[in-house]
């Protein structure tokens, strides 16, 4: 894997870990102290058990689309915080936060998704 | 429709006052041991683990278990293992990754929705999760001999009611899934006594203590609260939309879609 995501995108510091999102699979392939903010294009929102995945192209710093796999909690879950199967579309700008996966992939854990314009979509816990 | 259901128990009741009730009708479930409808957990885990890496959705301040549960030296330095690689960012020990049911008792924390079905003689769940069924026997039936019935992932749940509490015995468990994602042991030796009541109508309480002569020296509480989601209903679950396998380590890893070229 020659891609290095990191640096395509900004990080937002270290934060204190709050609980992750609810699920039903250990965590410990995300790394729980690490917080990225990937801004792209949404490709599908896949709303489904056991676990939802939002597939978001974000350039590189060549301008090569790099698909990342955002992981949310189960669709219940995200329905309890407000979202809806069409909260997000195909072709939507949005800024993802997430944990990103501990081994470098282009993945991570969802924590919260806004708007191009700054306007909260939905958080995941 | 709640509102609904209460006219209509009021009719019956009338109805039943009355002497017309139709005779085929069994007697209604009254307002305070009914369960049916579809109820999502309000707490995550049982606990947080201490490595920071196998934090996993522990929302804070309602668990009361807050504690690993109290481990045999055995038992405790499996889950010190386990707990050392999750500090490494490798999940190990969770069948449930290769598509395995969580069984219980880790059935009731999952985030997964459950619909209760309420009979005088069966309480039945059936789970979002991999769209499964959990029964609990209610007609006075005792456990198998496990030599002979074998272990299941739900073990055998015989219940009776305690006023409006119902009272659920589990054996028979299959020991080889963690009592929670972070990978927690536990034998097969496992017995859950359960009580569940409701604390108002939508809101259901589940008091499950653990015991388990093989893996914990004292028996390992926690109380779960669930609430009824009202404007849902249970959805598919194909377990091989899961994104991750267990390789040839027993550790989890995760494949994620090629990119485009």
């Amino acid at each position: 894997m020659k891609l290095n995501p990191i640096a395509v995108a900004l990080a937002a510091g270290v934060a204190a870990a709050p609980g992750l999102a609810l699920a039903h699979h250990s965590f410990a392939m995300f790394d729980a102290t690490k917080e990225l903010t990937l801004t792209g294009t949404v490709k599908e929102f896949q709303w489904e058990n056991p676990h939802t995945w939002i597939q978001l192209y974000v350039p590189n710093q060549q301008g090569k689309q790099i698909e990342w796999s955002i992981e949310g909690t189960s669709p219940n879950g995200l329905a309890r915080k407000g979202w809806k199967r069409n909260s997000i579309k195909p072709g939507d700008k949005i800024v993802v936060k997430i944990r990103p996966l501990r081994d470098g992939q282009p993945g991570g854990s969802l924590m919260t998704v806004a708007g191009a314009d700054g306007r909260v979509i939905g958080e995941a816990h | 429709m709640r509102a609904f259901r209460s006219i209509l128990m009021s009719t019956v009741l009338a109805g039943l006052a009355l002497g017309s009730a139709p005779s085929t009708s069994a007697a209604p479930t009254p307002a305070s041991r009914d369960f049916s409808g579809i109820w999502e957990q309000d707490q995550g885990v049982l606990f947080t683990d201490p490595t920071k890496g196998a934090a996993s959705g522990n929302t804070p301040g309602h668990n009361d278990a807050i504690n690993p549960p109290p481990f045999t030296p055995e038992f405790a330095a499996k889950y010190k293992a386990i707990q050392d690689l999750a500090a490494q960012g490798i999940a190990v020990n969770d069948p449930t990754t290769n598509c395995s049911p969580p069984g219980m008792p880790r059935l009731m924390i999952t985030p997964y929705p459950f619909e209760w079905i309420i009979q005088d003689k069966q309480v039945t769940l059936l789970t979002e999760y991999l769209n499964q069924a959990r029964r609990i026997y209610l007609d006075g039936r005792k456990h198998p001999d496990p030599e002979e019935a074998g272990l299941l992932f739900n073990g055998h749940s015989t219940g009776h009611w305690e006023g409006n509490t119902l009272v659920v015995e589990t054996v028979n468990i299959r020991g080889e899934t963690p009592i929670q994602s972070t990978g927690v042991p536990r034998s097969d030796k496992m017995r859950i006594v359960e009580r569940i009541r409701l604390l108002s109508p939508d809101k259901m309480e589940d008091e499950l203590t653990m015991y388990d002569p093989v893996a914990f020296t004292a028996p390992y509480k926690s109380t779960r609260t669930y609430s009824r989601i009202k404007d849902y209903e249970i959805v598919d679950y194909v377990c091989t939309n899961n994104r991750f396998y267990i390789d040839e380590k027993g550790q989890t890893q995760i494949v994620l879609p090629k990119q485009e070229d």
